[in-house]
């Protein structure tokens, strides 16, 4: 008997996922739980359903819906909304980032009495995975400033996390070449240049968008537009090694602050009602690559990198929020919305594995290895834990409807 | 790893470039997926080679998903009450339609060959439509009437039939050619019986998928979850299909079948609503790509076998439907029209051709061979221009039949 296509696999796993996701909701925890669940039941940790191979053939899924959601969080950044939010939202950037990398750093080391290692574990902190939040915000229907503030910087932290990123690993891996060639300056160059070719290239994506979009009829041909462009942002940063989620955000950011809002309207309108559609395959794969059997690896290490994350993000993000004379609930909330982290502290990881095991030295490579099996492990965690605190935000905040 | 980058990269441009490229040709006048085509095969393996072989076959799995689509929604729009004030016309046409197609063919091929075997393997090729062409066309154009409805059934329906017989007759071609080179043959009645089980078990997984699906759909809580159940399900479709050799069409027409004639007007307008807003999309996907994959270089091989098929075929279409429509007391806009909204023709005729090729190749016989050589390129060549033509002559059906409302030109 021959396999089951792909295509039917995926189909059958979509419509299971819609019932588990309901499942997830009667024990009120956000549907994309239920989604990821079933995908590590059907991946391979355990049923082995979705084989490597699949979700290798199916990663342009994950990237399509990554780049929706970035370009849904650009497109809810409008101008006159950040205005409102004040300079509050800077600070908690900046706060949460930095705070994030510090606790890690000095907590790690702590421990470990290992620098370089400590530095890459701390640059990895920053990174969150947006479509966590974007996916509780939009299923619970919240809206309000602290939905706002979330959109804001789960979006914009992502450029701050590659800049930290870049920074620190540049120095951990200075201090671990034995020949000591690579320049720091270059360390610093390299995230730079990738930020503001990423935000570049997705601005101009999103001016031609909006002069295109002037002449088009906006219920059948924009939903095609905006797929076109969303794939041709993804492509390009792929291509260039760019951010993906900066690139199709920028792209976002321009269209909703250069179209008539009314186009905007419809436009956003007719997303969310694909979003969910979007979501499910998006979190049936993050669960079937999640290697349950990467849990017993946490030790202490991944302990202590847990903590030490939540506890930067959630204080950076009370202090920034301080600092900045925000509103009190986005003060005391905001931190339990952004704990997420996936994919982008995975790919990160995977980088310090290859520049690291090209130092060639014992040491790097075993804290190439280190670093990855913790942060698949410790992501498992944070992936679950992440959007029941932004559900758990978000309601505090009272920004979530009566009506579930 | 780069090409595949840039792969997605190039399916936004298509997308982008595609949307403008059908603005353009609907200013002369043209059905919008005309544009889809050119602009697909200016980038395909004919002109630009930027999509070449490898790409293409990366990305069938969209086809495949888009003609799900099409299916399910075909079947959508086949409510049992319009079917029957159609009336017994409906049957009349489809089965007269297809079968002056297979047989003007296979006379004509004959006339310009005098082979028997490569007239009924050509004719048995002629019945298949491909429905994509005539349901983005109705769709464009918001079209609404009898000829539309009617259309969507041949379109439909037509699939059955023409697997049937094109089984049937390839079988039958099979065993004239096996006793004429003397090699021992399988009886003829295996032939017969294969391609009505396929349409038997096609039509069964099609209706047991449709009624789970329209279970589901009637009890779900949020409306948001939808597009999902619907995607889920077509996929299935298409997959379980694939697995089983089973014609994509039929099931996934099944599915949209059993919802339109099992669910509450509200429930069936609330699927119609949430597909409305993907269908352009996967158009201008479906045929960018069918575009890409036209190879020019097969026109050549067109020459006397193909220009018979294409004159047998058309006229078969047209004149079929028409016997059939007067047959069965249909209206006169039926009768004149339903033919020229049939002509589109493609991947189901391609993959007909494929298996009469591989079937063929294994006989070891010199006229085997050189049909098998032959079938595939030609019936490629005639399909360059049937998917030119039919949405364009499908148009012109539904404008002459006074369907296309004035306000969506």
């Amino acid at each position: 008997m021959q396999t089951l296509p792909l295509i039917a696999v995926l189909g059958a796993a979509t419509v299971a996922s819609l019932y588990m996701g309901r499942l997830a909701k009667k024990i009120s925890l956000p549907s994309l739980v239920g989604y990821m669940v079933l995908g590590v039941i059907l991946g391979g940790s355990v049923f082995g359903i979705f084989s490597e191979d699949n979700i290798h053939s199916l990663g342009f899924l994950t990237d399509v819906a990554l780049g929706f959601v970035a370009f849904t969080i650009g497109s809810e950044l409008n101008i006159r909304g950040l205005k409102k939010l004040g300079k509050g939202i800077i600070y908690i950037i900046l706060a949460e980032s930095f705070a994030a990398f510090i606790v890690v750093t000095l907590s790690v080391w702590a421990i470990s009495k290992n620098l370089p290692m400590a530095l890459i574990f701390g640059s990895l902190a920053p990174a969150s995975a947006p479509a966590g939040t974007v996916a509780v915000i939009q299923e619970y229907k919240a809206k309000g400033t602290l939905t706002k503030a979330l959109y804001a910087v789960v979006g914009f932290d992502d450029g701050l996390a590659i800049v930290i990123f870049g920074f620190a690993s540049a120095a951990a891996r200075n201090m671990l070449d034995p020949q000591g060639s690579m320049s720091l300056i270059q360390g610093i160059l390299q995230p730079t240049k990738e930020i503001f070719f990423s935000l570049l290239i997705g601005g101009i994506l999103g001016y031609v968008y909006t002069l295109l979009s002037r002449r088009l009829k906006p219920l059948t041909d924009i939903p095609s537009l905006t797929f076109g462009f969303i794939a041709v942002a993804i492509g390009i940063s792929q291509w260039l090694h760019l951010s993906l989620i900066l690139t199709s955000m920028m792209l976002g950011f321009v269209m909703t602050n250069t179209m008539p809002s009314a186009k905007t309207k419809a436009l956003i309108g007719q997303l969310r009602t694909w979003m969910p559609f979007l979501f499910i395959p998006f979190f049936l794969l993050a669960g079937a690559h999640l290697q349950v059997s990467a849990l017993p690896s946490l030790g202490i290490l991944g302990i202590v990198y847990v903590l030490s994350r939540t506890t930067g993000l959630m204080g950076g993000a009370w202090i920034g929020a301080k600092a900045g004379r925000s509103e009190p609930k986005i003060r005391k909330y905001l931190g339990f919305g952004i704990l997420s982290q996936a994919g982008v502290a995975i790919g990160l990881s995977m980088i310090v594995l290859n520049d690291f095991n090209d130092l060639g030295t014992p040491e790097a490579s075993s804290i190439a290895t280190i670093v990855i099996t913790t942060i698949t492990a410790t992501c498992i965690i944070f992936e679950i834990v992440g959007p029941i605190g932004a559900k758990y935000a978000l309601t505090k905040a009272g920004e979530i409807g009566r009506s579930k | 790893m780069i090409f595949e980058f840039t792969l997605l990269a190039m399916v936004g441009l298509a997308v982008t470039l595609g949307l403008f490229a059908g603005r353009l040709v609907k200013k002369i006048g043209l059905p919008s997926i005309i544009g889809y085509m050119l602009l697909g095969t200016i980038m395909g393996v004919s002109l630009l080679k930027m999509f070449h072989h490898t790409h293409l076959q990366e990305l069938e799995f969209i086809t495949d998903i888009a003609l799900g689509f099409v299916a399910f929604s075909i079947g959508n729009e086949l409510r049992l009450t319009t079917l029957k004030s159609l009336g017994r016309s409906i049957g009349l046409i489809i089965l007269l339609e297809s079968f002056s197609a297979l047989v003007l063919v296979a006379v004509l091929v004959y006339l310009v060959t005098g082979d028997l075997v490569t007239a009924l393997i050509f004719g048995s090729l002629a019945p298949a439509t491909a429905p994509a062409g005539t349901v983005a066309v109705i769709r464009e154009y918001k079209a609404k009437g009898k000829l539309s409805s009617s259309l969507y059934a041949v379109a439909g329906f037509d699939d059955g039939v023409a697997i049937l017989l094109f089984g049937f007759t390839a079988a039958i071609a099979k065993q004239i050619l096996l006793a004429d080179a003397g090699i021992a043959h399988g009886s003829l009645a295996i032939g017969l019986i294969k391609p009505a089980v396929e349409i038997l078990l096609s039509l069964v997984l099609g209706g047991a998928l449709g009624f789970v699906y329209s279970y589901l759909v009637r009890k779900i809580d949020s409306r948001n979850n939808i597009p999902a159940l619907t995607f889920g399900f077509i996929l299935m479709g298409a997959g379980l299909a694939s697995m089983f050799h089973l014609s994509l069409i039929l099931v996934n027409m099944g599915i949209g079948f059993v919802l339109a004639n099992t669910s509450k007007q509200s429930t069936i307008m609330n699927v119609n609503e949430q597909l409305r807003s993907l269908m352009p999309l996967l158009f201008i996907l479906f045929f960018f790509l069918a575009g890409a994959h036209l190879n020019f270089a097969a026109l050549p091989a067109l020459g006397m076998i193909g220009i018979a098929y294409i004159i047998g075929r058309s006229t078969g279409k047209i004149g079929g439907a028409w016997l059939g429509a007067y047959l069965g007391g249909a209206s006169k806009t039926i009768r004149n029209n339903l033919g020229l909204g049939l002509l589109s023709q493609a991947g189901v005729a391609i993959g007909l051709s494929l298996l009469v090729a591989q079937e063929f190749t294994d006989i070891d016989s010199p006229q085997a061979q050189a049909i098998a050589a032959s079938v595939v390129t030609t019936i490629t060549a005639t399909c360059i221009f049937f998917e030119i033509i039919g949405p364009i002559t499908a148009r012109i059906a539904l404008k002459n039949a006074g369907e296309i409302p004035d306000n969506s030109k």
